[in-house]
């Protein structure tokens, strides 16, 4: 799993879809 | 007035402090976009290209800047009065605490993850070859998780602030 973050894009890639789920869960909560 | 000043020079700070410390980040995702692992030869000759890279490369500068972010971060949230609601997620303050959460976990990640392996690969604290090479990929994954991190963190700023009509 960590040896995804060895490339930047997938890192990039990552923290998008982190921050797409996150807002959401908010946006739920709110 | 006093009080318009503090908070607009804390702002500064925090953006300030955030473009130091994660500007680090991005300037390597950008410059290596693929990991390079350290070799034995990389660590046991001192004017070996890499390790004369790794040596004159900014070791302290973005920690502190971390601190600064994280300081300034907090001391706005507790002069508004808004800490403890920020923290506990609490109605129209809750992006900005759970930012604030992940900024947290980033700085523990730096300073307690990241700095004493990194200690180990530069050679300020003794450590066999091995332990240097293993602890060059956990220096690695551990800026690797902050640069993630950043991405919803510097979103839950910007919608703790602007976007509060999306989440109240």
């Amino acid at each position: 799993m960590l040896k995804l973050l060895d490339s930047s894009a997938v890192t990039v890639v990552l923290g998008v879809t982190l921050t797409i789920v996150l807002a959401a869960l908010l946006r739920l909560a709110g | 007035m006093e009080g318009i000043l503090f908070e607009v020079l804390a702002r500064w700070l925090h953006f300030v402090g955030a473009l130091v410390w994660v500007g680090h980040n991005y300037a390597t995702a950008v410059t290596r976009p693929r990991y390079m692992p350290l070799t034995a030869a990389d660590l046991s000759d001192p004017e070996s290209p890499r390790q004369r890279a790794l040596m004159q490369r900014e070791h302290g500068t973005f920690r502190y800047a971390s601190l600064l972010t994280w300081g300034s971060g907090a001391l706005i949230l507790w002069y508004r009065g808004w800490l403890v609601d920020a923290l506990s997620l609490h109605g129209s303050l809750a992006p900005l605490g759970l930012g604030m959460w992940i900024a947290t976990l980033m700085v523990c990640n730096l300073w307690f993850v990241l700095w004493p392996h990194q200690k180990r690969v530069l050679g300020f604290v003794p450590a066999s070859l091995d332990e240097r090479l293993r602890a060059s990929r956990v220096t690695f994954l551990s800026a690797r998780v902050n640069t993630m991190l950043s991405i919803p963190v510097l979103f839950l700023m910007g919608a703790g602030t602007h976007g509060i009509a999306l989440f109240g």
